[in-house]
């Protein structure tokens, strides 16, 4: 299945696009097994795409969960994300009962284009509480993600003046401004992205922020935004299954720092007060206003260019001044031995741009803090049964909230994290596998971790997912896709059940007896486009 | 010139600084101790301040612009001991800076007996091959570099950078949207020139080839800063003072210890493992020693946290131990004080004992830097390290210290892998002799011997035709020498050093765990006759004690060889086997090899501390490729892969990015 990036794909079959998928649904169709649940996964790239088929009264009840995948990879497995939407329009006959958006990466929705979607309505939309426009906490935390957008952005167009001595932190935060921004792009275009947020910063401009627009536009039955804990939710149209949603948490710490307290006397300006905006207003240089200034009063200052402007000499071109300017003003160098000379006062360690590597961490804590804003769902096929764990791109913050509250359930007992996990058979895993997306523990940890998953009956039919190009991580730095310790893990304890994108089913080994390995074959369909699995109740 | 005044040159200059912080000068309980004046020794000064060691170059880019160099050899400044402490004079930070780094400069100098060096700044031509080491004459000091809750050490740069940021909330202390100067803590621009002092004896310390390594850059770095702090008598005797009933206890100086990192604006993350407030009580509890503690503990502050209470608990074992009689004293024998202040007498008698404590735990764990494997330290190596060098040094150790180290060490769980006893005799590292016989080594006093009397000369095979003169112990590295001329020695005696080792010196190779021979894997790197290569990184002297109480000086030698690593297992195997070497550098270095004390006056080897494994050693090498590819080091971060640190441009700003946070 891996092949070497080959763009000029000589596929003839699906040249036409969805006409000949459709014509091919009649075999691709996606049936659920009575009272249970088909889980397509779709080979889209490194980025989670998935389709449900849950039992219906007359017809399967279909749920989408995301869809996109980071630009490059698809090329590695041979598909396109529009031969994936073509065949969920096939397949679900235009109408996607439920669609979901985990979080706002490029990576879980840059397939969702108005051209990829043509076609395709949709009855209900569910989306984090994060994303709710009439909860003041996610409103202040979507105006934070903003003002750091553009804080970054701008930051980064400062040290790309920095060229080579930059080029390596410009390129950290460009990967990680394209996962914010979205769009199908291999190379993020600075330039473009800048433009198109404008100087008010409307990020409401972004692939990504357009894709989230298209799906909570098409809801006809209206837009739902779940909240851990509480109490379940009903998938419309399949009876039994009820939805557990684990995440993302409500910090009530960071709520108390973007929200001041009434009558704090600070008013609601969100001015100087953050370390983040001391430093956007730096990052802005004159349009600042006050901050962007030297905290020191002017008699102690030398502006920059009086320091080292043509024609200087003094301290600040003998300390501070490159090569170019000490030579014009200092003839003595070759009195200084040259080993000293070659070390004493070099460009090398001047910090023009240094401070501007702030810029990076923002960018990493946006990303981190939208994977943590991940929706975790967990399905149950049927009261006090089988469970279904989906866990997007949750890192350990929303992972350790999980045991933070329990679910009621209308009749009985409460419902707690571990009980869920305990009846998991089913682990989307989190992250495309990486280090911190699924948590190392034991069943007496008192957080949430692989081993409280698939206990008792249900651990003989424990299977894993991951959705990773594996080829394709390896050309990035530090994306270590999956993480061989937690796949052997994965492997280990589903022994051998575990899928991912770019891993036919013919490559997947089983590490049980031939009966259990054939059993579960009997539930898996591969095809070049998707993997099905199907789950009885 | 007043050529008529006749005035010995200074030896010392006394500048004033912030005890701890600003906020704490602020606080009126406090006030008496906001404020101290250190003396360091005196030389002359460029505006700057530019001395031999450091050089404070004030420019702030983020606000576009630079701040005065101060000119701490004007009159009135000399007149006033400095300027006054003042947080919007931007040249009072200058001085700070200069004063504390000064200040952390000759603590390290004390304790090993020598003047101390940069790291080399290593340059490079376009293509990354290494071209020549410079010798760098002076550390740099920005102190406002950084719009950021960061400061930190860069190993590229040679410089310390700070960072100023405004406070996030209104407390007992701050006052919201102030500015907080991280180079205004004492204890900030300590940790940070203690960065750059071990970078200087240990530049592959920072990298990352166990769970450890990291840990201890971190660890050690806040050891220097918070002993640096206690070595000052007069902030102890005011908090002596005020706590008279809780002395007995000892954690009162574990929870001060703690809030001078609290002050400093930094989480404290590193000394929270001295201690923490209890909810229920309200009280600050110094937290008990654990032998589990180190348990699935990976993040390095976490794990560093861990050796810094190590060692603060042999602190408090030798302060009890030495305060004891002084409480039976001036209670009469009952041990029990009676209520109300303490006596003055008492209390400067307590915080002299308490500093004098501090001073040598500190020094303890300076010298152990010159007995540490030249790569891969673990806490456990660490341990044999302190008890080694002060063994070398104080034979008798009448206050116990080494006993409390060992002690405190076991309490915390911390012990070298494959260790048989954890008495202090048996943690002590193998002498020549011992090696020797272990590798059944025989007739190695001639061959060592030659090292000093012969002129090396290479082998007719070897690539490298260097003459040299015999080992040049001449010259001395001590607290007088020239650093310029000392880093020259350094190379004369590392390449004479190295040049015998290829030639009557392969002798001792095998007790000194490296290998020249040619049956090696072929990712070992070697030289051009098909031998692997042999590095020499460092021929510095150590302080000792000869057995009749004069001092003694051993020569301090680190030998290293390298071989590519894969991050693929199967790739190694198939490179390893491979008959010609592999292009290119591999994913990772192995590096393997040891730290050699050699007595040149008896011309014997005194010391031989080997890394854990050979340059064949796969186990080992496997090792390092898992704890590499195994998980990442800050578990809130996706993207924070352990080997990410190897590419690193600044290692430390990550680490002390997350710190702040």
């Amino acid at each position: 299945m891996v092949k070497a990036p080959n763009k000029k794909t000589t596929r003839t079959v699906r040249k036409s696009g969805g006409t000949k998928r459709a014509s091919t649904a009649a075999d691709g169709a996606l049936v659920p097994p009575a009272g249970g649940v088909a889980i397509r996964m779709y080979r889209i790239g490194h980025g989670d795409c998935f389709l449900l088929a849950f039992a219906g009264k007359t017809k399967p009840v279909f749920m989408l969960i995301d869809c996109g995948y980071k630009p490059g990879s698809p090329q590695f497995i041979d598909t396109t994300a529009k031969e994936v939407t073509d065949d969920i329009r096939a397949v679900t006959g235009g109408h996607i009962d439920v669609a979901i958006v985990t979080h706002e990466h490029q990576d879980h929705l840059n397939g969702i284009t108005e051209s990829n979607f043509k076609d395709i309505t949709i009855g209900e939309s569910w989306f984090a509480w994060t994303e709710d426009p009439d909860d003041d906490y996610a409103n202040a935390l979507r105006k934070r993600f903003k003002d750091r957008l553009l804080c970054v952005l701008q930051a980064r167009q400062r040290l790309a003046l920095g060229g080579a001595a930059t080029a390596r932190s410009v390129g950290k935060i460009d990967e990680l401004l394209a996962f914010e921004l979205g769009g199908d792009a291999e190379r993020f275009d600075a330039a473009a992205a800048a433009r198109s947020l404008g100087a008010s910063g409307d990020a409401g401009a972004s692939q990504n922020k357009r894709a989230m627009h298209l799906i909570r536009d098409r809801a006809e039955k209206g837009v739902k935004y779940l909240r851990p804990h509480g109490s379940a939710t009903k998938v419309p149209g399949a009876d039994g299954v009820r939805v557990f949603p684990l995440g993302p948490p409500r910090d009530d710490e960071l709520l108390h720092s973007l929200m001041p307290e009434e009558g704090e006397g600070y008013g609601r300006d969100d001015g100087a007060r953050s370390l983040g905006a001391y430093f956007t207003a730096a990052v802005r240089g004159g349009d600042g206003g006050a901050h962007s200034e030297s905290p020191f009063a002017r008699r102690y200052r030398v502006a920059w260019a009086d320091a080292l402007g043509r024609g200087r000499n003094g301290f600040w071109v003998d300390h501070y001044g490159d090569s170019a300017q000490k030579a014009a003003t200092r003839t003595d160098r070759t009195k200084f031995d040259p080993l000293v000379a070659a070390t004493d006062d070099a460009a090398w360690r001047r910090i023009d741009h240094d401070w501007l590597n702030t810029s990076e961490q923002l960018a990493l804590d946006m990303n981190n803090d939208t994977n943590n804003g991940s929706l975790v769902l967990a399905f149950e096929l049927s009261p006090g049964g089988k469970v279904l764990l989906f866990a997007a791109d949750a890192q350990r913050g929303n992972w350790i909230s999980w045991t933070n509250g329990t679910w009621r359930d209308g009749t009985r007992k409460k419902i707690t994290a571990q009980n869920l996990l305990a009846r998991t058979v089913l682990y989307k895993v989190g992250h495309h596998g990486s280090h911190n997306a699924t948590l190392k523990g034991t069943l007496k940890s008192d957080y949430a971790n692989l081993d409280w998953m698939a206990q008792g009956d249900y651990a003989g039919e424990f299977t894993a997912m991951i959705t990773a190009v594996r080829k394709w991580a390896e050309t990035q730095v530090g994306w270590d896709h999956p993480l061989k310790a937690i796949k052997d893990a994965l492997l280990d304890k589903a022994a051998g059940r575990v899928f991912q994108t770019d891993t036919k089913v013919a490559a997947m080994r089983g590490r049980s007896t031939k009966d259990v390995w054939d059993g579960f074959k009997k539930n898996v369909r591969d095809d070049t486009l998707y993997v099905d699995f199907l789950i009885a109740p | 010139m007043p050529s008529t005044t006749f005035v010995p040159t200074p030896t010392q200059r006394k500048l004033r600084i912030f005890a701890l912080d600003p906020s704490v000068a602020a606080q009126y309980d406090t006030a008496g101790i906001g404020e101290l004046t250190i003396a360091i020794p005196w030389e002359d000064l460029a505006s700057g301040p530019i001395g031999q060691y450091l050089e404070v170059v004030d420019v702030d880019p983020a606000s576009g612009c630079m701040y005065h160099p101060a000119d701490l050899d004007a009159q009135h400044v000399l007149a006033q001991n400095g300027l006054a402490p003042s947080e919007t004079n931007p040249q009072f930070h200058q001085q700070m800076a200069y004063a504390v780094a000064m200040a952390t400069v000759v603590h390290f100098e004390q304790a090993l007996g020598r003047v101390a060096l940069w790291s080399d700044h290593i340059e490079r031509d376009a293509s990354g091959n290494v071209v020549g080491h410079n010798f760098i004459p002076r550390l740099r000091i920005y102190p406002h570099a950084l719009r950021d809750r960061n400061a930190y050490y860069s190993p590229d740069k040679k410089a310390l950078l700070f960072g100023y940021f405004p406070a996030g909330t209104t407390d007992e202390t701050n006052t919201r949207d102030t500015i907080v100067y991280t180079v205004l803590s004492h204890d900030i621009v300590a940790h940070e020139t203690a960065h750059a002092l071990l970078d200087g004896v240990h530049p592959r310390f920072n990298e990352p080839v166990n769970g450890d390594v990291l840990a201890f850059h971190e660890a050690f770095a806040d050891i220097v800063a918070l002993f640096q702090h206690f070595s000052y008598p007069g902030v102890l005797r005011y908090q002596i003072a005020l706590t008279r009933g809780n002395l007995a206890q000892e954690n009162v100086l574990a929870q001060l210890a703690q809030q001078f990192g609290k002050a400093a604006g930094r989480r404290g993350a590193l000394r929270d493992a001295l201690g923490g407030f209890d909810p229920k009580s309200g009280k600050w509890k110094a937290r008990a020693p654990s032998v589990n503690a180190l348990d699935g503990v990976a993040e390095p502050h976490d794990r560093g946290a861990i050796l810094v209470a190590a060692i603060f608990g042999a602190f408090l074992k030798v302060y009890r131990a030495r305060t004891v009689d002084l409480y039976r004293i001036a209670s009469e024998g009952t041990g029990v004080l009676r209520a109300g202040d303490i006596h003055p007498d008492l209390t400067n008698r307590l915080a002299d004992e308490a500093a004098k404590c501090a001073q040598s735990i500190l020094q303890m764990c300076i010298r152990a830097l010159d007995y540490c494997p030249p790569v891969g330290i673990t806490f456990g190596d660490y341990l044999r390290a302190i008890v080694t060098a002060d063994y070398d040094l104080n034979p008798d150790d009448p206050y116990g210290y080494r006993l409390a180290m060992v002690e405190s060490f076991r309490q915390w769980g911390i012990h070298p892998d494959g260790m048989r006893s954890m008495s202090v005799e048996a943690l002590l590292w193998p002498t020549g002799e011992e090696a020797m016989e272990e590798a059944a080594v025989r007739g190695y006093t001639d061959a060592l011997r030659s090292l000093f009397t012969e002129s090396q000369t290479p082998r007719a095979t070897d690539s490298r035709k260097i003459k040299t003169g015999p080992l040049d112990v001449v010259k001395p590295w001590n607290l007088d020498s020239d650093r310029f001329q000392t880093w020259r020695g350094v190379r004369h005696n590392a390449t004479a050093l190295w040049t015998w080792l290829m030639g009557n010196g392969s002798a001792l190779l095998p007790a000194l765990g490296l290998v020249l021979d040619r049956d090696v894997p072929a990712t070992v790197f070697k030289n051009n006759i098909g031998l692997p290569t042999l590095e020499v990184h460092s021929v510095r002297t150590a302080q000792r004690r000869s057995a009749r109480g004069g001092v003694a000086n051993d020569l301090v030698v680190e030998i290293v060889q390298r071989r590519r690593g894969y991050f693929d297992a199967e790739e190694q195997a198939r490179r390893d086997k491979a008959n010609q070497p592999p292009d290119g550098n591999g994913d990772f270095r192995y590096r393997a090899g040891c730290t050699v004390l050699i007595d040149p006056v008896s011309m014997t080897i005194r010391r031989v501390i080997r890394t854990t494994g050979t340059i064949r050693d796969n186990a080992a090498l496997e090792r390092m490729r898992k704890f590499l590819t195994e998980g990442g080091g800050d578990p809130d971060n996706a993207f924070a892969l352990k080997r990410d640190v190897l590419r690193a441009a600044e290692p430390f700003a990550m680490l002390h990015r997350h710190e702040g946070s």
